[in-house]
């Protein structure tokens, strides 16, 4: 007779052998497949060919430190992108009339993808670093903006009253009531905002050429593909896979596993 | 001596579409320490409003609240509300934590194992020891108005505002939680305003009743409860006591 | 049985009418259509039917793609036939290769490095972090500034490092306008509206300060695929563009005419092109080897050769070629 905890630790074992078998399956089909049709394979190499030039650009240095760069991008966009983004919310939550410019800013803005700003961003800031990170921004603080909104509008009036009623002061009330209570909007918005710039920043870096001394993933790729060098394009890939498979499972969802998920909060 | 909570001739109104509405019109009574009141009367009649102005989450346009002789401030911690709700504990914070927060912020308690034992009296109190890890989503709604009143009773306030706390719950835990107010009532003497809409709860736990009648908000009946611990529902005077609350008791006719 | 009988069957009719379709000679060409000035002979090719002039039944099918990349990449896939690119973006795709051979030179142009800081008169004066804008990397340009700073600077990747790829239309725009970029690195008309604009001069020319001598800037491409497929349209292919080089040489004044409808410019502005000193439209390849040699030193090829006729398909002479 099996324990209700011992059947759940069996069914999970099952699904992560399921999703690895998968995909252990298709690259073996992809190997099998390019090696036979020696024909086309140049555009798509075996998975082999591409595994090797991934360990060797990464070893050489060389693509280190195009992720090294593409991550410092990011990283500061995502910083800086938080905090305009949390004081634009303050603002929004303050004044009605900030709120009724920012919603038309917002529904003008959060649709356009980064690149569609480019040709404006490299106008005003010139091309380089900056302007990458302005576009990282961009991608970041419309979807924080409104999630956040969402989740600070929705927390029941009875919370703010509790707090008051148990002593607790305007600024206590906005980070220790408020925030926790709209904490799965803005995680979702969190979310959403990682994709969107992770995405805006490989698109950039390809447009924007070596801004820096070096260059990003982006410009990574773009060379490799300039040069012909099918396999490390595909490294490229990989490399941005695993980064967003990172940030994804390993800080994202952990983080909602932690919080979310655990306080059965969810939206 | 001036009795523990007086409220003085209170006026309060409310703009309704460019409209006055009275809602509290001279509402005047006194509480002792140690009183447990239940306050009667029809739906929106202004129960709910009397004792938000009480906990000063509203303000009132004429009259005064005193409290120990002074008048009442801003929203603190010597009068507490156990809401309707269900949503009013902190979903982010074990069952123990939502006791021991409240009392960390008000510096109550020597140090945090002082806090915890404080703590666990009170959800002992309330029959809820082996959940003090459990989160707030977790629980039935009986559960968590339960841990609501354990929160309201470790800051010891000087008086506690329930407002229908029982009111959502099935017949049976209403029963049970009834039973265990009034052991903690009895424990801890605590002044307690419990408003609901249920004649036979207002006799089963308040020593004084309230009936207020409909908008504008009047105190039609405030009765004395003759009967002690416990009071049972089938006994002559109970049976006496409902019928005059009942007749005084302002039912919508349609 | 009948069931196994009849899936066999239906097996054989569908794969003998595939191995049937690849039998019959096909007569299609799928030619990539590019604008610019140097791609002249492959519109004046186009817009006078020469192909069909030379192969009566060839059905002509022109494609446009976004870049020379993704040209070079369509032909990699066997998608396009015929495709034109600098010598340097050639010479990368053999080098990794590709089953493709030059089936014709273009044309020779002016190309170079312009800026509008007065103050860098040679490559020693671009202060790190001023960016250089060119088509892509391994381009032409690229090549060519590489080859530059490797006699200016002593490395040929000095510069890398401050690349933006930028299409010509942009790169120019930025540079008169004096906005995001410090140099631009290009090719006409480009460099001719550079070198007209009024703050603007140039730092590097390709002939004299990257070269040293002629070399060819375009040339056509042919898969090995489509040469092999049908030889003969092949051939016409060779000769339509030789006839439409020699054509628009002889008479600018008319090509003027011809290409002015397709490139929207006047038909005075594109003769004076034509007519720059230093453009010259000729089947003949210069330079290739050159251009090899020195890609392969610097490390931007793993392969080089010291027989051009390895570059060449049979319609051109290898003794005129290097």
């Amino acid at each position: 007779m099996q324990s209700s905890d011992e059947k759940e630790r069996k069914e999970k074992y099952k699904r992560i052998f399921t999703k690895l078998g998968f995909v252990l399956f298709a690259l073996a089909a992809w190997e099998f497949f390019t090696r036979l049709n020696s024909g086309g394979s140049f555009l798509v190499p075996p998975v082999s060919q591409m595994v090797a030039a991934f360990v060797r650009s990464l070893l050489s240095g060389e693509l280190t430190e195009h992720i090294i760069f593409s991550l410092y991008l990011i990283g500061a966009g995502i910083g800086l992108g938080i905090v305009f983004a949390f004081f634009l919310t303050a603002l929004y939550m303050i004044s009605k009339r900030v709120a009724d410019i920012l919603d038309i800013v917002i529904s003008i803005m959060h649709p356009l993808p980064g690149i569609a700003l480019l040709p404006i961003v490299m106008l005003l800031v010139g091309l380089g670093a900056k302007a990458i990170i302005v576009i990282i921004i961009h991608s970041i603080i419309w979807p924080v903006i409104v999630n956040s909104v969402t989740g600070f509008k929705a927390v029941p009036k009875i919370q703010l009253e509790l707090g008051r009623n148990i002593g607790m002061g305007e600024f206590k009330l906005i980070y220790s009531v408020m925030i926790p209570n709209a904490f799965p909007y803005i995680l979702s918005g969190l979310k959403i905002a990682w994709s969107r710039s992770w995405r805006a920043l490989v698109a950039a870096e390809m447009v924007f050429g070596a801004s820096g001394i070096i260059g990003g993933l982006g410009w990574f790729i773009y060379k490799k593909r300039y040069f012909m060098e099918i396999p490390e394009v595909f490294a490229g890939l990989l490399a941005i896979i695993i980064i967003g498979y990172i940030v994804d499972e390993l800080v994202l969802y952990r983080i909602e596993k932690n919080t979310v998920q655990k306080w059965k909060m969810s939206l | 001596m001036p009795a523990h909570l007086i409220v003085d001739n209170v006026y309060k109104n409310f703009m309704l579409d460019e409209k006055e509405i009275v809602v509290l019109d001279g509402l005047d009574f006194s509480l002792e320490c140690g009183d447990f009141l239940t306050i009667l009367g029809p739906s929106g009649c202004g129960k709910s409003t009397l004792i938000r102005c009480i906990c000063s989450f509203e303000s009132v346009n004429r009259g005064n609240i005193l409290l120990d002789g002074q008048p009442i401030g801003k929203p603190g911690i010597d009068r507490i509300m156990v809401f309707q709700d269900f949503n009013q504990l902190f979903a982010w914070k074990s069952v123990l934590d939502n006791v021991v927060y409240p009392l960390k912020l008000n510096h109550i308690g020597k140090n945090h194992e002082d806090r915890v034992r404080i703590a666990e009296k009170y959800l002992d109190m309330v029959h809820l020891r082996d959940f003090l890890n459990a989160f707030p989503n977790q629980l039935s709604g009986g559960m968590r108005q339960r841990v609501a009143i354990a929160r309201a009773l470790a800051m010891e306030p000087k008086v506690l505002l329930m407002d229908e706390p029982f009111g959502a719950l099935d017949a049976q835990t209403r029963t049970i939680l009834q039973k265990e107010l009034l052991q903690i009532w009895g424990k801890t003497g605590s002044t307690i305003i419990f408003i609901t809409h249920n004649i036979q709860e207002a006799i089963i736990l308040g020593n004084k009743i309230i009936v207020l009648s409909q908008l504008p908000a009047r105190i039609k009946l405030l009765e004395e409860n003759p009967m002690g611990i416990p009071r049972m529902p089938e006994t002559p005077p109970f049976v006496k006591l409902w019928k005059k609350l009942y007749a005084n008791l302002d039912v919508k006719r349609f | 049985m009948k069931k196994y009988i009849a899936v066999l069957t239906a097996v054989f009719l569908i794969a003998s009418i595939f191995v049937f379709a690849g039998w019959k000679r096909s007569n299609k060409v799928v030619l990539a259509k590019q604008f610019g000035l140097g791609y002249a002979p492959i519109i004046v090719m186009e817009q006078k039917g020469l192909i069909n002039k030379y192969y009566k039944d060839a059905k002509v099918e022109w494609v446009q793609l976004g870049s020379g990349g993704a040209i070079r990449e369509a032909m990699a896939a066997g998608q396009v036939d015929i495709g034109s690119m600098g010598v340097p973006p050639f010479l990368i795709a053999w080098a990794k290769g590709i089953d493709f051979k030059v089936i014709s030179a273009l044309c020779r142009m002016p190309l170079g490095l312009q800026t509008y800081h007065p103050g860098i008169r040679t490559l020693r004066d671009i202060e790190p972090g001023m960016k250089i804008a060119l088509p892509s990397p391994g381009s032409i340009q690229h090549i060519l500034l590489s080859m530059a700073c490797e006699k200016q600077l002593g490395d040929p990747k000095a510069l890398d490092g401050q690349i933006v790829a930028m299409a010509h239309p942009d790169g120019a725009n930025a540079l008169i306008n004096q906005v995001e970029i410090d140099a631009h690195f290009t090719s006409p008309p480009y460099i001719f509206m550079e070198l007209e604009s009024k703050n603007i001069h140039q730092v590097v020319d390709a002939e004299k300060d990257s070269f040293g001598e002629p070399f060819t800037f375009l040339v056509t491409v042919s898969t090995k695929k489509f040469k092999e497929s049908n030889p003969e349209l092949f051939g016409a292919v060779g000769k339509a563009l030789n006839e439409a080089i020699i054509w628009i040489d002889s008479n600018p004044k008319d090509a003027a005419v011809l290409l002015s409808k397709e490139f929207n410019l006047s038909e005075e502005t594109i003769y004076k092109q034509l007519t720059w000193p230093g453009v010259k439209f000729d089947k003949n390849p210069n330079g290739m080897l050159k251009f090899l040699d020195f890609m392969e030193k610097s490390g931007y090829v793993q392969r080089t050769t010291n027989d051009v006729a390895e570059l060449l398909w049979d319609t051109l002479d290898p003794v005129k070629a290097n």
